[in-house]
């Protein structure tokens, strides 16, 4: 089995199988493109740090086997779900800050399984929570006035009842 | 999350269910705009389902929705959504239980939402059902925007004591304060009830600036003689309503042609007069020979379905024979059994169609005349016109014709009416047409194949019934593809009984046919089967296909407003072939 390597973006080289990096369709157009050959020199991954390139590799390693998602996928249908499987929910067990690390490689490395993964914990996140609890599980800022808030609260009644 | 793309914010919204949504929308701005998108899309997606036959807009504009109970709880977020207009289409779906507390949510909502809209926001409005009345004197009508431009209320239930409605009881202690200055367009169906039309006349009456009113009223009752005090009140009523701005009227039933007989001195703006039904038509009256008629009438459109009063033929004819110059387009369809003398040569309506034609023919452009008739007595109604047409040289750019077939309840499914039914098909007898059809760049066949069904079993559909309409739509078919050889475009419409019972279609017909003038492969209809989806699917096969609900119980006008199929549409098989390479 041929082995590669990558190079983060914090300029660390991690050697990895060519089947497990071919799970990022990016990587894996990449070496089309070049005939298949980058035994000798590593792939620069500008977008990624060490730390989660680290973690996305890993993923990679646990899900090689998987059989990759049909090209025709329905994205509708990747979203109608937000159940992970066990490996998975434990594999994202991270802070908040290196799961969105993890998304945003996903994105850039093109793996929507990771990426779908990603989403599905964060959708899990907001399930459930109040619109305050939202903000401070996300740390987001309440832009709103005092009566767009009352609006908007009056707007969405209806999901509630 | 902030630092999250908006795509991937998008993909994480999209996995959330409607309460979570909810929530996240009351966040912050941003949240907001992500959700509301996701939740219309939700929303549309849930009413397709629900709706076999959806329109469906682009987000943020017109239209909405849908069926089903829960329906109100998703107009209710609608309303927030929708920027520019709003359908409520609460189909009744035939359960019991559906009825019941649906008046009460969409009450209930609309006076929580319709006030929060700004002012101008909801310039269309369109309210449908036959939820009672109540809604609307106590909710819908009275927290209306006052700026609107355009009202929809349809099954309007107003009941009178006499008929023992309960709906609507108090909706004339509300009526003093329902204004609709901005109001250019009305439409309303409801029932024949004095308190309906009274209700209808009041909004009538409080605009200024309309321009558009259709009113449609649907008797329900065979006590006609009570009818008539409610005809009477609407005629002596609707007219002086009536404002110098409205340039289109469009009444079905409730009235009669003493509309054309305005007041003296009064004059109408009105253009497009359609009127279904009229009770009869009027006495040929001074003014509508006099220089200063009160109506110039471009656009006329006569229906005679039903009713107790038969067609005054003679005061239609002179009616039309001396309309003032500057008709564009007309239409004329009934279902009346015509008097035996009416289409001989020499007969009022023969010189008086000829007549009209001949000072119409500078503009005349559209002439639909579909007839439903019986056969043997005046197989060709259509020959009147034709002949004037052709005589005349008449430029039209469409023209609607009655099939000369035979359909009747009478007739009963015979070996040799195939044979009947090709003979009188057949394009080599009947050359007028093929000149018609070269220079027409539409032409609309009607026929009733639905009418077998109603001899063999009532209300069913049997085989000798799907044989009979599968035999006739084989033979138009054929026929017309013969007719309109070198003609590149085919519009396939089916409407009625057919439609609606879905199974009865099976047409199965001319994929190609070699005897056609180089074989050419043009049509390829399908309709195996039929269901609306599949008539759909036979889009692929055929330039045009198109199915729609009808009954012929009830006037086709009574769909109208809500497809907004063309009214003169016939409740029977339509084939409407473009002849013009530009006119799709």
């Amino acid at each position: 089995m041929s082995t590669i390597k990558l190079l983060s973006s914090d300029n660390a080289e991690l050697a990895v199988d060519k089947e497990v990096a071919e799970r990022s369709i990016l990587i894996k157009n990449m070496l089309e493109d070049v005939g298949g050959d980058m035994s000798d020199q590593a792939i620069p991954i500008p977008n990624v740090n060490e730390a989660v390139l680290r973690k996305v590799i890993e993923w990679c390693e646990h899900h090689k086997s998987d059989p990759p998602p049909p090209a025709d996928e329905d994205s509708d249908s990747r979203k109608k779900s937000t159940d992970i499987e066990e490996w998975d929910q434990k594999f994202m067990q991270v802070d908040q800050e290196m799961l969105f690390e993890i998304i945003l490689a996903a994105n850039y490395l093109d793996i929507k399984p990771l990426l779908d993964v990603g989403c599905k914990t964060v959708a899990n996140m907001i399930k459930g929570k109040s619109p305050e609890e939202i903000r401070k599980t996300f740390n987001i800022q309440n832009d709103f006035t005092p009566e767009e808030e009352d609006q908007i609260r009056r707007e969405n009644e209806w999901a509630e009842e | 999350m902030g630092t999250l793309p908006p795509e991937i914010v998008e993909d994480i919204v999209e996995m959330l269910r409607r309460h979570d949504l909810a929530m996240l929308a009351r966040v912050n701005r941003r949240f907001n705009e992500h959700c509301k998108r996701i939740i219309y899309q939700k929303i549309v997606l849930r009413a397709k389902r629900t709706d076999p036959n959806p329109s469906f807009p682009e987000p943020w504009s017109t239209i909405l929705t849908l069926g089903g109970p829960s329906g109100p709880k998703y107009i209710k977020h609608l309303l927030v959504l929708c920027k520019e207009g709003l359908v409520f289409k609460c189909r009744r779906n035939g359960s019991p239980n559906y009825g019941g507390d649906v008046p009460v949510i969409l009450s209930d909502l609309t006076s929580n939402l319709l006030t929060t809209l700004p002012p101008d926001s909801l310039q269309t409005f369109k309210y449908y059902d036959g939820c009672e009345s109540s809604i609307l004197s106590h909710s819908i009508l009275q927290q209306f925007p006052f700026q609107s431009k355009s009202l929809t209320v349809l099954d309007l239930q107003f009941s009178d004591d006499r008929y023992h409605f309960k709906a609507g009881e108090r909706y004339n202690e509300n009526l003093e304060c329902l204004l609709f200055p901005a109001l250019r367009k009305f439409t309303a169906r409801c029932l024949l009830t004095l308190r309906s039309v009274t209700a209808v006349l009041h909004i009538v009456s409080s605009t200024e600036a309309l321009d558009e009113c259709d009113l449609f009223f649907i008797s329900l009752y065979d006590d006609f003689d009570g009818i008539m005090d409610v005809f009477s009140v609407c005629e002596n009523s609707l007219y002086p309503c009536l404002t110098s701005s409205v340039r289109r009227l469009k009444i079905y039933q409730g009235t009669s042609g003493t509309v054309l007989s305005s007041p003296p001195g009064r004059s109408y703006a009105v253009t497009d007069l359609i009127l279904h039904n009229p009770r009869n038509f009027p006495p040929l009256l001074p003014d509508y020979v006099s220089e200063d008629q009160p109506f110039r009438i471009r656009r006329l459109a006569l229906t005679f379905y039903s009713g107790r009063h038969g067609v005054n033929w003679e005061g239609l004819s002179a009616f039309l024979e001396n309309l003032s110059p500057g008709l564009e387009s007309l239409q004329l369809y009934s279902r009346r059994t015509l008097p035996d003398e009416l289409l001989d040569d020499h007969s009022y309506w023969t010189r008086g169609v000829h007549r009209l034609i001949s000072k119409q023919k500078e503009t005349l452009r559209h002439l639909n005349v579909p007839l439903e008739q019986s056969p043997g007595d005046h197989p060709d109604w259509n020959s009147a016109w034709r002949q004037a047409v052709m005589e005349n040289d008449v430029h039209l750019e469409s023209m609607t014709i009655t099939w000369p077939i035979s359909t009747t309840k009478d007739i009963r499914w015979s070996s040799d009416y195939e044979g009947r039914l090709m003979d009188s098909c057949h394009v080599e007898k009947c050359p007028e047409r093929i000149k018609l059809v070269e220079r027409l760049q539409t032409i609309q066949v009607v026929t009733t194949p639905n009418i077998f069904y109603e001899t063999e079993t009532p209300g069913s559909v049997d085989f000798a019934g799907s044989v009979a309409t599968k035999y006739i739509a084989d033979c138009i078919a054929k026929h017309i593809c013969e007719m309109v050889v070198g003609q590149p475009r085919a519009r396939f419409i089916i409407v009625g009984h057919e439609a609606r019972e879905m199974r009865i279609f099976s047409v199965d017909w001319v994929k190609k046919d070699p005897d056609v003038e180089g074989g050419r492969d043009k049509f390829h209809p399908v309709v195996e089967q039929s269901s609306i989806k599949q008539m759909e699917a036979a889009k692929l096969g055929v330039d045009w296909v198109e199915a729609a609900l009808w009954d012929t119980d009830v006037p086709p006008d009574y769909y109208d407003i809500v497809t907004d199929r063309p009214w003169f549409t016939a409740p029977t098989a339509v084939y409407q072939f473009y002849g013009r390479e530009d006119e799709r």
